[in-house]
């Protein structure tokens, strides 16, 4: 590494992932004096950014080079770690992934899972495969923090086709402290109120947010499996260690009674499958085959929250306001520094000073941490993060069920991105044959597969 | 469904069920599996707890 750290942000021109990416690093004591390289295709969004982040470079005392540039390869160039977060006309795109599908009877939340996931995927690597080439060009040794979704997917393109050290990061292990918090709600001192589940809007974001730190200060989770689909192998307070499965076991069959409205889709493969699974009702139906039949409206019995397009554009545009506010000196910088962040910095952190750091969760290719899930599929892990990168823990067998449950994701996934990265149409079909599961999708595949391909470009618009 | 079976748990039936290709709806598995053990019941030696 040269003498100065470079971090290389691409997609930074984002008010939902800038700012907080940003203030995180910025903000982190072991970070002190980087040099940090904001790039984006977004010049305006960009220009933005980097004023805010040398407001926040001279708040902290930070004492970062903070660079900009639209050029990817001065970006690129010489960088130790690159965080990459991107999308391509995200929200327009994600609708029409899932309105294709329900054209074909597929109720689905089409991000990460399900026949969209496809759409998702190729739209990204798209964009995302030629980086991975000038990263090999540019910064060979570079470590690659990835944050875009489908994050196994991507991953797993960056470890079969190019020569990157890739670590997936998601900070979805928040919404299984929100499960526990709401399975032991009194004992954290919270009032949940009657018809409570998870909604995309800012009140029930707000007690999401509080819900998740109480239950976080008071347990902890072990969860292993995959991104959006781990399972929480061991429950403890972090106070005794004591283990709390035999307490949810209890709980589990009473608040399907006294508030049923509360993740039920998770409260029921708890008591199918016999652990609790981590990524909440939104994500958790992405991997599983009951939520999507739409003449038995099982999407409406479990109340699956699609993510609401118009509230994620609002807070978006209150966020440029807030940066142009904060830019011109009218509101506290304060704000900034409160956003939560999605542990990059940390990890950057881990890596670069040898902390040996405890990451709850990372994605990486498995090496035996989880015995029954094949070698070399990107599994999600608790992890140190020292020198050497990532390394995993072991956390023991996954129940067979459940195991089997990953491993099906595991192959559509391997299958998807071969068939995109190598251009195999044949493969694609296979690929979405076996996520639906039935054999009378493997029919409904064919017709599918013409208007994905064919309903939208591979343009590099950022949008947010 | 062996294990099931032979060991007379029911919880291990639904959890084979719900593992089937077939079956999209947790609903649909519970009541199948209810059904069939009520149809058949004079035909089965073991009985599913």
């Amino acid at each position: 590494m040269s003498s100065q750290t470079k971090i290389t942000v691409i997609g930074a021109g984002s008010a939902v992932f800038g700012p907080p990416t940003i203030a995180g690093i910025l903000k982190n004591p072991n970070l002190r004096g980087v040099e940090l390289f904001l790039h984006d295709i977004n010049a305006q969004g960009l220009e933005k950014i980097h004023a805010l982040a040398e407001k926040l470079n001279t708040n902290f005392s930070a004492e970062a080079r903070i660079r900009s540039s639209t050029n990817r390869e001065e970006a690129l160039d010489g960088a130790d770690f690159v965080i990459l977060s991107i999308a391509v006309d995200r929200e327009e795109c994600w609708k029409l992934d899932r309105e294709i599908a329900l054209k074909y009877g597929i109720n689905h939340y089409a991000e990460n899972g399900g026949p969209g996931s496809f759409a998702h995927t190729a739209r990204n690597l798209s964009v995302i495969m030629p980086i991975l080439r000038d990263m090999e060009k540019y910064c060979p040794n570079a470590w690659l923090l990835n944050f875009t979704n489908p994050v196994p997917k991507i991953c797993t393109a960056a470890a079969r086709y190019t020569k990157i050290k890739t670590i997936g990061i998601c900070h979805q292990i928040q919404f299984g402290y929100f499960i526990l918090a709401g399975l032991f709600a009194e004992e954290l001192g919270l009032k949940i109120p009657k018809d409570f589940n998870f909604r995309w809007n800012d009140q029930s974001i707000a007690l999401f947010r509080l819900m998740s730190k109480k239950a976080r200060e008071r347990f902890f989770i072990r969860a292993f499996g995959l991104n959006h689909f781990t399972w929480m192998l061991s429950v403890t307070e972090r106070e005794t260690g004591k283990d709390l499965y035999p307490e949810i076991r209890e709980r589990v069959p009473k608040i399907r009674k006294t508030l049923p409205s509360f993740e039920p889709l998770t409260m029921e493969v708890f008591e199918v499958f016999g652990l609790l699974p981590v990524p909440g009702d939104c994500h958790l139906c992405e991997y599983l085959p009951y939520t999507h039949n739409i003449h038995r409206k099982t999407w409406e019995r479990y109340d699956i929250q699609m993510y609401d397009f118009e509230w994620a554009k609002r807070g978006r545009e209150r966020m440029w306001e807030e940066i142009e506010r904060a830019i011109q000196g009218e509101i506290p910088l304060s704000r900034f520094e409160e956003l939560e962040t999605e542990r990059g910095e940390f990890i950057i952190a881990g890596i670069l000073r040898n902390l040996n750091a405890y990451e709850e969760a990372v994605n990486i290719a498995n090496s035996a941490y989880i015995p029954n899930l094949p070698e070399g599929a990107i599994v999600e892990v608790p992890a140190l993060l020292g020198s050497e990168g990532p390394v995993g823990l072991g956390g023991g067998k996954l129940p067979e069920p459940i195991a089997e449950l990953c491993r099906r994701q595991i192959l559509i996934t391997e299958l998807m991105v071969r068939a995109i990265v190598e251009e195999d149409r044949k493969l694609a079909l296979e690929a979405l044959a076996w996520g639906r599961e039935t054999p009378r999708a493997h029919r409904r595949t064919v017709p599918k597969a013409n208007p994905y391909y064919g309903a939208h470009g591979t343009g590099y618009r950022r949008r947010g | 469904m062996v294990r099931a079976i032979v060991e007379e748990d029911r919880k291990l039936a639904l959890e084979a069920l719900a593992l089937d290709p077939m079956i999209d709806d947790l609903e649909v598995a519970r009541k199948i599996l209810e059904e069939y053990l009520t149809t058949f019941a004079p035909y089965l030696a073991f009985k599913l707890h």
